[in-house]
């Protein structure tokens, strides 16, 4: 069970650094505390006392979002809820509705974080492999001898491994920010044990945009989690799918090219097929999206994996 | 003990009471407020049965500490309907028998009712989504589907409202009380702070009452598991 004395509600980033720095070493941050809860029970760390759980939640900063035509900052307490409800961020993440479906469940979305997903550094994480397809930045911030200082690390480099990222002592995760990319077509492939409130063996996020023929690809993105320590982008299968007009030969040469990627612990042999039939679907699926005509590219290959 | 001033509006009622920091809402609610019908299956967020509306939203109490009650407008399975009475979505439960040992109900009635909220014609496919956050370990789920549907046909003006109405074995409410919680039959009046209504065995939070249950068995391994191996870790 978890012990704490304080649970402090700051209005502000700067409430939340006073409270940081009156309590070093014996706080933790929580936004939607979805993971804090469930962590500190019987079977997991057991009971565990923090003295001061500061929640950041409710600080304007890190709940506002701003869209232009190129980029979309989210700040980092947006619950997962608002990637299915906002109209505008629906529009310039074609990923993030089909990720947030797969996440949890309808309860959980509304309190969990995109934020908190990212910091967790689960292999898992739903939300981090559509980000960095995104090309997504983190917004840090963190108070150094009295100012605020703020920095931003790219989301594959902040995330290090299993629970590590490239967070330092009182620094915290203030927005994200990805390209706006609307126009592509998105898809988000995971499996698990179950529908609602699985974690992702395999999560794949695809983007694609076709040119004015339908056939070639201006641009593919393509990120995998749950395979390894943590989520990556594919870049030579991308590169190899943006070089030549696409074709049902083509999407299965490149669904055999990721075979390296899978360095999970467990499963192996598993995860890779998962992965190569995820790259199938999920390439299909993004294509159709984006207007391309899938059935063209081969009939036998919709029935298949559509 | 340090504690945490919380100002909150719980089923309509304006509350202000002095919560532990460390709490859970659902804590808070069962052991502060005596609203027992938000019910602790799992504890991990995963069987939804701990389920209310905050600010309208429909969240899992037992992932919720309490500070972020803070001036929000709970309601809980409690507030649904007035006491002594029970939704349409209450009744339909009731009618197709989808309550077996009723601990999940709360939750399901509460999952049901925000799909309903969010779509008067909800389809058979969003519904099973839309509950997808709540475990029933006894029906195998198709008569809470059919309680649901019954439900929004009666809403939404598809079915007559007489589709509700309880056959002649089961004699009117006003006999035979039925829980507005966990729909199993009544057996003591809840000594609740907030509203007198009649209890199950399940609900029941006088701690004298002879009829008073923990949670069944049956729900207890959901509880109880061995140590979790986190299966997926990569």
């Amino acid at each position: 069970m978890l012990h704490c004395d304080e649970y402090f509600t700051p209005a502000s980033l700067e409430q939340a650094f006073d409270a940081i720095e009156r309590n070093p070493g014996r706080h933790r941050i929580v936004a939607g505390a979805t993971d804090t809860l469930p962590w500190a029970r019987e079977g997991r760390a057991g009971d565990v006392d923090i003295p001061v759980l500061i929640d950041i939640s409710r600080i304007p900063e890190l709940n506002e979002r701003s869209v232009d035509d190129r980029r979309v900052r989210i700040g980092a307490a947006t619950p997962i809820q608002r990637f299915l409800d906002d109209a505008t961020l629906r529009a310039a993440l074609p990923c993030m509705p089909r990720c947030a479906v797969w996440f949890a469940d309808d309860q959980i979305r509304e309190l969990a974080t995109i934020g908190g997903n990212i910091v967790n550094a689960s292999p898992a994480a739903d939300g981090t492999p559509p980000l960095i397809a995104h090309e997504a930045v983190v917004e840090l911030a963190a108070r150094r001898d009295g100012t605020t200082v703020r920095r931003r690390v790219p989301l594959d480099q902040f995330v290090l491994g299993p629970g590590k990222t490239a967070l330092s002592p009182g620094e915290l995760v203030v927005a994200i920010e990805g390209d706006a990319l609307p126009g592509y077509g998105g898809s988000f492939e995971k499996v698990g044990h179950r529908r609602s409130l699985v974690i992702s063996l395999v999560c794949l996020a695809a983007l694609v945009k076709l040119d004015a023929s339908g056939r070639r690809c201006d641009d593919v993105r393509l990120a995998i989690g749950g395979i390894g320590p943590v989520p990556r982008r594919l870049n030579d299968v991308e590169a190899f799918l943006r070089a030549m007009p696409l074709s049902a030969e083509r999407l299965e040469e490149a669904a055999d090219m990721p075979v390296d990627v899978v360095q999970s612990r467990t499963r192996q042999a598993y995860r890779r097929e998962v992965v190569r039939g995820f790259l199938m679907r999920g390439l299909i699926n993004a294509v159709a999206r984006a207007g391309g005509d899938v059935a063209a590219l081969s009939p036998r290959l919709e029935a298949a994996y559509a | 003990m340090p504690e945490l001033r919380i100002e909150a509006t719980v089923n309509g009622r304006a509350i202000a009471r002095n919560a532990r920091p460390h709490q859970r809402l659902l804590d808070f609610l069962r052991d502060d407020l005596n609203l027992t019908g938000t019910k602790e299956g799992c504890g991990a967020g995963e069987c939804g049965t701990c389920s209310v509306f905050v600010d309208g939203v429909l969240m899992k109490s037992c992932l919720m500490p309490v500070g972020k009650a803070q001036g929000v407008r709970i309601e809980t399975v409690e507030g649904l309907a007035r006491s002594g009475e029970l939704t349409v979505m209450q009744k339909a439960f009731h009618k197709t028998g989808a309550s077996q040992c009723g601990y999940c109900i709360p939750g399901m009635v509460m999952a049901a009712t925000a799909a309903i909220r969010a779509n008067p014609f909800v389809s058979h496919e969003e519904i099973k989504e839309r509950l997808g956050g709540n475990i029933c370990r006894c029906t195998g789920y198709q008569k809470i589907f059919e309680a649901v549907e019954l439900a929004r046909d009666v809403l939404n003006g598809r079915a007559p409202a007489t589709a509700l109405a309880e056959e002649n074995r089961r004699t009117a409410a006003s006999s035979a009380p039925t829980c507005a919680a966990s729909m199993r039959p009544a057996r003591c009046r809840a000594r609740s702070s907030m509203r007198a209504t009649w209890c199950c065995r399940a609900c029941c939070t006088w701690w004298r009452c002879a009829r008073r249950i923990r949670m069944p068995a049956s729900c207890r391994s959901i509880r109880a598991r061995p140590k979790r191996r986190r299966a997926s870790r990569a």
